[in-house]
């Protein structure tokens, strides 16, 4: 009897772990961009490389569009590398990815400080730099491109490359201005810490702006129906909605209000606005502002440069379903980390401090334009003021001042 | 409100058909399937491939997805529920736990993290119902979860299979016995258990970001609503799944701001879930599942070759940072894993109990420390142990549950009362506030020691790591130890042999969660901060998982699994390594539970043995042996007892004495009510009316524990034995168990001299009963005579005057019997014992008994003399059926 128990429960297991190669086997070319690649990608590239880090949560709960961030940050190395380098010296790059988990982002930045001596680590959106920080902060090695930490507000080591947090909401709410929105609802999730930040911020910064909070009700990403936090809003009179979530919870939230009957402004901000939002009606007419310049604009030199390396590096990553704003940071981080290496004369050999200097000279600068003016002081942290409208106008983007900037007083001053 | 109620009804009619669902296959099966979620998430895939990958018709993926998918799951699971249903509940509750955590994990390797978006295939039409617009695809999912109910209700009720389906559950063999093959009634239960998982999967899934976890957090408020139903009525459950809902909708009305209440209608139902567990009415220690597996019976190496493994390791560890480099911050985090595991341990290893929140303690441990350290300034030391002081009563509160609830209710709970901090306070200045900074974690500043770098820190977590180690081995070891033991192997036998088992429950979750709150503490640490993001709840199902599978006693299990959980991936940096580790671990959860264990080999064991214990052993020397003295004569008085099950009256006006000093028989057909007399006079059944009396003093409103305490103990007929422990350490258990009483310390500590005393004492009465040989054996291992004789030496060394004896001769064969009277005579004799003994074996009881009393259908028929029982017809009419005039049978003497 023991045996023949033991023997089915053998066969049990064995049947299981079938049906899980099974399944993994079969989904594995049936479900879009699973990613296998290792997480060390280096560039091919002749002679002694300038060595680059980049840090982000590329997998795992909430990565979003900042799963793209890596190819396209992959694709500005291959297209600089392509174009001669920097000074001469080809880029190579090391992305790690934490899959959102601290213990692992913190490996990581040591990784990359320690044994890779990178010149400079790129935040791709990474939303863990709290426990990174110190490492970098403690082998002076800068950290450029952009999140919506409120550590690019007090660490004078992280140089962002887009608009930093508060001004970000700023934006927003100023976008939420100019579609008339006078109230509004945020709905923002239980599960994660970066959903629930933008509210008080919502608060505080609409008063300047005659955006006033109305309604607000945290939600559970995981619900099949968000009518009830829709009702709420209507019934408070809002003419303006936020959702803070990861994925697409915002598209079910306005696709719930819609049934209702209730079509709000949807306002949005930095990474939320992705390829699926274009084909969603109850989100015609959505506004909201990014870091840096629109991830679909092609109108100038710099963004057409942009759109044709990812044309030729990634085609049709752009078509992909989580590809958005935050898609792109990589790629005008490196461009400003470019620009300035190549100012200061960086090469392998130079120590951090060179880059540092170079950075510390940037005024005002926008980088042909695919940044907002970045201003960076030593010794201070580098708040941006400035960030780039977009909206969804019958199944397009839009950019509803172009590319003019608009700007948080304040901050500013 | 109206639209408020009508949307709630909607939502609600989710939860319903998803906890509808759970119930089914628990009702069915005896199984509450953790991963019916992920059984969902399965199908909604397979459904995605078809319909927008392939571009089959809807109805047809549907088909395939639901029917033909959840029919092959359902015959899957019932393969793997048909070798775990003779498990311990824990190893029941970790099989779906693994099979849970594999098909996540499979789905975010799969997916790489990127949500699907599925579109609707139902109609997306509205209707306006009392102000609120309804579309079509929420009234089909809404009548669907009703009907549904509605037609599971009625199958259940009204058709053969479904009484089948209920009985499966309750006596399998009954039921063969009956003519029906309970493997197919299963794997029906099963089929249908799962199409309907894989129905919601395919039904829910257009709602939501499709990805690998989003069904089973979707299915998992559904808990409360099979809460409400207490996990049985299958309309009810859908009445609480409205009914959540419908709250939950007005709440949403009312509550309008970003403080703590906000957290409140999404948490709703983790607080139902959480609430109704904690105050669903008490069950009494359930007596054991038949049939149930032994448990496995653990190998322990011998005490030197640990000592010599345990200075190895710690070698070991010391000379990491010399060479770990930028990965000694992950060796950090491991040697926190190490006291995580340890504190997860205590609890599910070795008490038996099932905590899925232990990563919820960490949490608050975290909070505390930082704003103990960072906010009020208090030195670290200090911080720290506070710390981990102020989850101590958060674990007191979870060890409630555990008092008035079986196990699965106690993993509910927890499981429950993690999700609800995470959605309620995680984001919140309570804890780690609103922003992704995090709340600041301090390191300590030792003169002595340069703590900022990691590897002064590195060395202070593994001294408190190597501490901790040391703590949890000598209170494995120690009297607590045998108790927390003893609770995981039999509740019941532990709490009449004198041990308040609800204190034993409250110690051990207390310490879990003390030593929680110090690991999670000391990880945020690592991290310099600390964010919820660090604390993810379901983290806890691996924890678990992971405890459960690894191999060794206490510390070598948290040493293996913090080196899955914290080692590995530090130096396999792959994205996708904590999934495939998960992977790892959701089939090795599995295998356990199946009886797969690893095992060291055999071989190897015996040498280590012979090597090793045999010299230990000798070098020990002699032995203390104690002598067995007598104990105050009792008398048992029973008056007037009266114990009914719902309409059924067991017992009836009961009297009966049991004269100190002399045995007094119990006997009567099966189900004449004897065992129902023994719980109600040990306190394991409430009788509704009449009074025990020991010695004169009434004990009807005394707990188990109390009686024992007071004089009392018992055998029972299914034996309560600890079967992982040796005979030595089940009979010691009996001495004890009623020194440890209901006094904290007590037991926690004894008294050097008092194990010396219990241990000389337990060697005579090994000797008395003729186990003396049998001293170091696993009782798991013993025959069914000798098993036995273990249950009767364990309760003579406890402090008893009368003795309850359940059928002991049952399973003894003519000689074992013939020496088991003779050693009830001596006990009677040589130490003034009182004996009530329930017997079948007629010759054993007219052999050793000096009275006799006789039950039939729990009423006393006859009372006397073995000559005079064995001659009167009434016995023999009840025994054998024999018709007797009616004005023949006299009532019984009082």
């Amino acid at each position: 009897m023991f045996r023949s128990v033991r023997s089915n429960g053998r066969r049990t297991a064995m049947a299981l772990v079938a049906l899980v190669t099974l399944i993994t086997a079969a989904w594995g070319s049936g479900v879009a961009s699973a990613s296998t690649t290792a997480a060390k990608t280096v560039a091919k590239a002749t002679g002694a490389p300038i060595p680059v880090g980049a840090l982000g949560s590329f997998t795992g709960a909430g990565s979003g569009s900042t799963a793209q961030a890596k190819a396209v940050f992959q694709d500005w190395v291959s297209w600089t590398n392509a174009n001669g380098g920097i000074n001469g010296h080809p880029v190579k790059a090391y992305i790690l990815d934490n899959a959102n988990t601290p213990s692992t982002s913190l490996t990581n930045a040591q990784e990359l400080v320690s044994q890779d001596n990178v010149k400079v680590v790129f935040d791709l959106s990474d939303d863990l730099e709290s426990t990174w920080a110190p490492v970098v902060d403690k082998a002076n090695v800068p950290v450029m491109g952009m999140s919506e930490s409120p550590i690019f507000l007090s660490d004078s080591n992280f140089y962002s490359t887009g608009t930093t947090v508060i001004s970000l909401i700023w934006g927003e709410l100023d976008a939420a201005r100019q579609a008339k929105v006078t109230k509004l609802a945020a709905l923002y999730c239980a599960e994660i810490a970066s959903c629930a930040q933008e509210v008080p911020l919502v608060t505080s910064l609409g008063k300047s702006l005659n955006v006033s909070l109305v309604y607000s009700a945290k939600i559970s990403s995981s619900a099949s129906s968000y009518t009830a936090q829709c009702l709420g809003a209507q019934s408070a009179g809002a003419n303006g909605g936020t959702v803070g979530a990861a994925g697409n919870t915002g598209l079910n939230v306005a696709e719930s209000c819609a049934t209702q009957g209730y079509k709000p402004v949807w306002v949005t901000t930095a990474g939320e606005m992705t390829t699926p939002w274009l084909k969603q009606s109850s989100v015609n007419g959505a506004v909201g502002n990014v870091q840096d310049v629109p991830w679909f604009d092609s109108s100038i030199p710099a963004t057409k440069k942009m759109q044709a390396a990812l044309q030729k590096y990634s085609p049709g990553i752009t078509k992909t379903s989580s590809f958005g704003a935050v898609s792109t940071i990589g790629w005008s981080a490196g461009v400003v980390f470019s620009t300035v290496a190549k100012e200061v004369g960086l090469t392998p050999t130079s120590s951090t401090s060179v880059l540092v200097a170079g950075l510390d000279q940037v005024k005002n600068n926008t980088f042909g334009g695919l940044t907002p003016p970045l201003t960076y002081e030593a010794g201070k942290p580098n708040t941006i003021p400035c960030s780039f409208l977009v909206g969804i106008k019958n199944g397009h983007w839009t950019e509803p001042i172009g590319l003019k900037v608009v700007c948080q007083p304040e901050a500013a001053s | 409100m109206l639209p408020y109620i009508v949307v709630g009804i909607v939502t609600g009619s989710v939860y319903g058909l998803s906890g509808v669902g759970l119930v089914l296959t628990y009702k069915t099966s005896g199984i509450f399937n953790f991963a019916q979620g992920a059984l969902a998430t399965v199908a909604a895939y397979v459904f995605y491939f078809l319909y927008v990958d392939r571009n089959v018709p809807w109805p047809i993926a549907a088909l395939i997805s639901v029917v033909v998918l959840g029919a092959a799951m359902g015959i899957g699971f019932e393969a793997m529920a048909k070798n775990i249903a003779r498990a311990s509940l824990a190893l029941r509750i970790i099989a779906t736990i693994g099979i849970l955590i594999v098909i996540e994990a499979v789905f975010t390797i799969i997916g790489g993290g990127t949500t699907l978006t599925l579109p609707h295939f139902l109609p997306m039409d509205t209707v306006k119902i009392f102000g609120a617009f309804v579309t079509w695809e929420q009234i089909i999912i809404t009548a669907i979860a009703l009907g549904s109910t509605v037609a599971l209700y009625v199958f259940f009720r009204f058709s053969r299979m479904g009484k089948t389906m209920r009985a499966v559950v309750d006596d399998p063999d009954l039921l063969g016995l009956a003519g029906t093959s309970p493997v197919a009634v299963r794997r029906w239960s099963w089929v249908i258990g799962c199409v309907f998982a894989a129905m919601s999967g395919v039904l829910l899934a257009p709602s939501v970001p499709l990805d690998a976890s989003v069904l089973t957090l979707l299915i998992i408020p559904a808990f409360g609503a099979a809460a409400i139903g207490r996990f049985s009525s299958l309309p009810i459950t859908m009445a609480g799944g409205i009914a959540i809902g419908i709250v939950a909708s007005i709440l949403t009305k009312y509550i309008n701001s970003t403080s703590l209440l906000s957290g409140l209608p999404p948490s709703l139902p983790f607080i139902v879930l959480f609430v109704v567990i904690l105050l669903m009415p008490r069950t009494r220690l359930a007596l054991r599942q038949s049939g149930l597996r032994r448990a496995d019976i653990p190998w322990r190496a011998p005490d030197r070759v640990q000592l010599v493994g345990a200075v190895v390791v710690a070698a070991f560890l010391l000379t990491v940072p010399a060479w770990a480099g930028f990965r000694l911050s992950g060796w950090t985090t491991s040697l926190t894993y190490i006291i995580l595991l340890l504190s997860l341990g205590l609890l599910a290893r070795t008490s038996g109990q099932i905590s899925l929140c232990q990563i919820t303690f960490a949490a608050i441990g975290a909070v505390a420390f930082s704003k103990l350290s960072h906010g009020a300034g208090l030195p670290w030391i200090p911080a720290l142990i506070v710390a981990g002081l102020i989850v101590v009563p958060i674990g007191a509160l979870l060890a409630v549950p555990a008092i008035r609830q079986s196990g699965l209710y106690l993993a509910l709970a927890t499981f429950g009362f993690g999700l609800l901090v995470q959605d309620m306070f995680y984001q919140s200045s309570v804890m780690f506030g609103v922003t992704t900074a995090g709340i600041s974690m301090p390191k300590p500043h030792l003169s002595w020691l340069n703590v900022d770098s990691g590897t002064g820190f590195y060395y202070v977590v593994l001294f408190i790591a190597a501490l901790t180690s040391i703590v949890v081995v000598i209170m494995t070891r120690s009297r607590l130890g045998r108790l927390l033991r003893a609770l995981s192997d039999s509740p019941v036998a532990l709490s009449t042999s004198g041990t308040s088992v609800h204190v034993t429950r409250v110690i051990v979750f207390c310490i879990s969660a003390f030593l929680a709150a110090i690991a999670g503490a000391l990880s945020a640490m690592v991290l310099s901060t600390a964010t919820g993001t660090n604390f993810p709840p379901l983290l806890s199902l691996s924890l678990i998982a992971l405890v459960m599978i690894s191999i060794g006693g206490a510390p070598w299990y948290a040493l293996i699994g913090a080196v899955g959980i914290g080692v590995i991936p530090t130096y396999v940096s792959s994205p996708n390594t904590t999934n495939y580790l998960e992977i790892i671990f959701g089939v090795a959860a599995v295998m356990v539970a199946l009886g797969l264990n690893p095992r060291l080999p055999a071989s190897v064991r015996r040498l280590l043995d012979r090597q090793w214990i045999s010299k230990a052993a000798e070098s020990k020397g002699d032995k203390e042996v104690a002598v067995l003295g007598r104990v105050p004569q009792m008398a048992l008085e029973i008056a007037n007892l009266r114990v009914r099950f719902g309409g059924l009256v067991a017992v009836d006006g009961l009297n009966l004495t049991a004269v100190g000093g002399r045995i007094t028989g119990l006997i009567g057909p099966n189900g004449a009510g004897k065992t129902t007399v023994f719980n109600a006079c040990s306190g394991l059944v409430s009788p509704s009316a009449g009074h025990i009396r020991l010695d004169g003093r009434d004990i009807t409103k005394f707990s188990p524990a109390k009686r024992a305490r007071a004089g009392m103990g018992r055998t029972f007929q299914q034996m309560e034995l600890f079967d992982s422990l040796s005979v030595f350490d089940n009979v010691m258990v009996g001495y004890e168990a009623s020194r440890a009483g209901a006094n904290v310390i007590t037991q926690v500590w004894s008294r050097p001299g008092d194990w010396r005393s219990g241990a000389a004492l337990t060697r005579a009465t090994l000797e008395l009963c003729g186990l003396g040989a049998l001293e170091q054996v696993q009782v798991g291992a013993l025959s069914t005579g000798q098993r036995r004789l273990v249950e009767l030496a364990r309760c003579l060394t406890g402090p008893f005057s009368i003795l309850l004896l359940d059928e002991p001769s049952s399973g003894l064969d003519h000689n074992e019997t013939s020496e088991f009277g003779r050693i009830l005579r001596r006990l009677v004799d040589e130490r003034d014992i009182t004996i009530l003994l329930v017997e079948h074996d007629m010759a054993l009881v007219m052999d050793v008994c000096d009275d006799i009393f006789v039950l039939d259908f729990g009423t006393l028929i006859f009372e006397g003399s073995p000559q005079d029982t064995q001659s009167s017809e009434k016995v023999r009419a009840a025994y054998f059926g024999t018709e007797i005039p009616e004005t023949e049978i006299a009532a019984p003497t009082p």
